[in-house]
């Protein structure tokens, strides 16, 4: 039988795909809508786009990056169980940020008291000039090298609000809600490391 | 030296960006993690509580071939008889102890029954309660069912005995009171053993219930279901309950129920047992004593006159009032080697009869020997009490 030419042949159907994965565009809601559905590849798509930020947070927080993966497996774990709660989708990223902090404070009282009992051990211990961006200039470098020899001595509480609020630019409530303490105390605990940095670095509040 | 100068947030001089495989390392432990998928509570709810249903469905009705065997693990012979008293047991802890010249045959073996047929002579069944078997023993006319208890059955030449020391049996059968009895502990029954044929035969055609009576003997005892008039004679299968002298029959009726009672022969213990029992039910407790009396006077030497002296002991403590009689006639049967199963009610017994009677010392004894046989006995208050009574009256 002589083949007939390929532009003559009849065009194959399009495939059609039911569910199809989202564009990095899609919305929050989008993703939080399709993943309360039980969607999975919603599941992903919500942990590909924010496991950045995630990941980023629980460094700067915990400072190991062994724990700050376990901060980030647990904040996901812990927002697809509780993922029905959500009642704005479309604050998403900053629920997710308020889980990973949740977890890093566990984080900080299993160390309290891995230490009280004599079996802390020291671990790694990454400072801000090491997680900051290739791309900034020394003079920043510098600048973040000053902070974070002050704020590596604080307490942890202490160290992660202060980092709450001048890194990650969260308000006093949102940080009292995030670690699990009183508006007081997050104040407190800020000031505390403010007074501090202030004397080597003078940190100008935009827009918070 | 001029100082640093920073704008916040500083977010903005971080790394963000995770690695492709930072990030598929990642998700791959939480794929792991998290579950598959969510299943509600009420389906798992559900579930295990339909799953128990069935367990519990399938454990009771699920059929388990193993049928009871001897404690040695043989099977059990289709046949056991002994010329000597012995025992057999079996692997779930019954047991069974022959009298001497018994013969017994197993005519059932399953995972839910066991039935035996008393052929000859006395056996005494000591049942593991809550085993999976239904007990059953036939013994001419009766049937006896029990779950878990200790009972006799003896069968005489003309009448068959249960005798329950402990839990519950049901007997069935034509001798019985309305086909049916449920002894107790305690509690016996005897019911005559009558040839088949013989008693549709008499009931048309044969002479007048009572007047057969009259003139019976322990063979030819009237059959209480095929005769109207011998109704208040279905008795002669009765329940002998020491404990409970209630009665069904009226007094009046019982009255000539008694005096109807054919005179008892010799050797018929078992009658005069009968016609005490009657007269005891029927409100004549003096008239019951006076044949258990005969009955120790005739035959002395026979198996069950401790049986006789105990419910006397019983009647002239309960219902004649004469103490002193009730703490002779409960010594003697303690000291004839009553069953088991009524020894401490007598010894507890024989403290009150002794305490009523006056007899304080008599009574601390009966007390302390109550105590050390039975220091967790079940009227170790009432024998307190009662030896209390007879040193301070």
């Amino acid at each position: 039988m002589a083949r007939l030419p390929t532009a003559l042949l009849p065009a194959e159907p399009p495939l059609v795909n039911p569910t199809p994965l989202p564009l990095p565009s899609v919305e929050d809601a989008v993703l939080v809508h399709r993943a309360q559905r039980g969607e999975v590849w919603a599941r992903e798509a919500i942990f590909r786009k924010h496991v950045g930020y995630v990941n980023a947070l629980s460094l700067r927080l915990v400072r190991d990056r062994s724990e700050a993966e376990d901060v980030v497996q647990d904040t996901f774990l812990a927002a697809f169980r509780r993922l029905e709660q959500l009642s704005d989708p479309g604050r998403l990223r900053g629920w997710l940020g308020s889980i990973a902090v949740h977890h890093a404070h566990r984080r900080f009282r299993r160390r309290r008291w891995l230490r009280f009992v004599g079996l802390g051990l020291p671990g790694e211990s990454l400072s801000l000039d090491q997680l900051a961006s290739g791309t900034i200039d020394t003079e920043l470098r510098d600048a973040l090298i000053h902070v974070d020899a002050i704020v590596s001595r604080l307490p942890e509480e202490v160290r992660a609000a202060w980092i709450l609020r001048y890194v990650e630019g969260y308000t006093f409530d949102e940080i009292c809600v995030a670690s699990g303490c009183s508006l007081a105390t997050a104040k407190r605990r800020v000031e505390r490391a403010q007074s501090l940095v202030r004397g080597q670095v003078e940190i100008e509040e935009g827009g918070q | 030296m001029s100082k640093s100068r920073l704008r916040a947030p500083l977010a903005g001089l971080f790394e963000e960006r995770l690695a492709e495989p930072g990030v598929h390392r990642l998700w791959s432990r939480i794929a792991r993690a998290q579950p598959k998928r969510s299943v509600p509570k009420t389906f798992l709810i559900a579930w295990a509580a339909s799953t128990v249903c069935l367990l519990c469905a399938l454990s009771y009705f699920w059929p388990n071939p193993a049928h009871l065997r001897l404690a040695n693990h043989e099977k059990l012979p289709a046949t056991i008889s002994s010329h000597q008293p012995g025992s057999v047991s079996f692997e779930d802890g019954s047991r069974v102890e022959l009298g001497p010249e018994t013969l017994i045959d197993l005519l059932q073996n399953t995972d839910r029954s066991l039935v035996f047929a008393l052929r000859n002579g006395r056996a005494r069944f000591n049942v593991v309660p809550g085993g999976p078997r239904d007990w059953r023993i036939e013994c001419g006319p009766l049937s006896v069912e029990v779950v878990g208890t200790i009972f006799s059955v003896e069968r005489l030449p003309a009448s068959v005995r249960v005798q329950v020391e402990r839990g519950r049996v049901l007997v069935t059968g034509q001798g019985v009171p309305d086909r049916v009895a449920r002894l107790s502990a305690d509690e016996s029954l005897v019911a005559p053993i009558e040839p088949l044929a013989s008693a549709p035969t008499r009931a048309l055609a044969g002479p007048p219930a009572s007047a057969a009576r009259s003139t019976a003997e322990p063979t030819s005892l009237p059959n209480p279901v095929t005769s109207h008039e011998s109704r208040a004679d279905d008795s002669t299968a009765h329940a002998h309950r020491p404990q409970s002298p209630e009665s069904t029959l009226g007094p009046r009726n019982a009255g000539s129920s008694v005096a109807a009672l054919p005179s008892a022969a010799p050797d018929a213990v078992d009658v005069l047992l009968q016609r005490a029992d009657l007269a005891q039910r029927a409100g004549a407790p003096a008239q019951a004593a006076s044949i258990l009396q005969r009955l120790l006077e005739e035959h002395p030497h026979d198996g069950r006159v401790t049986l006789a002296q105990f419910t006397l002991g019983r009647l002239y403590l309960d219902s004649l009032g004469e103490p002193g009689q009730a703490a002779k006639y409960l010594t003697k049967a303690l000291a004839g080697g009553i069953p088991a199963a009524l020894a401490e009610d007598a010894q507890a017994r024989l403290v009150q009869a002794l305490a009523r009677s006056g007899n304080s010392d008599g009574a601390a004894d009966a007390a302390a020997q109550y105590r050390a046989r039975y220091p967790t006995g079940r009227h170790l208050q009432d024998v307190a009490r009662w030896s209390k009574t007879a040193s301070h009256p």
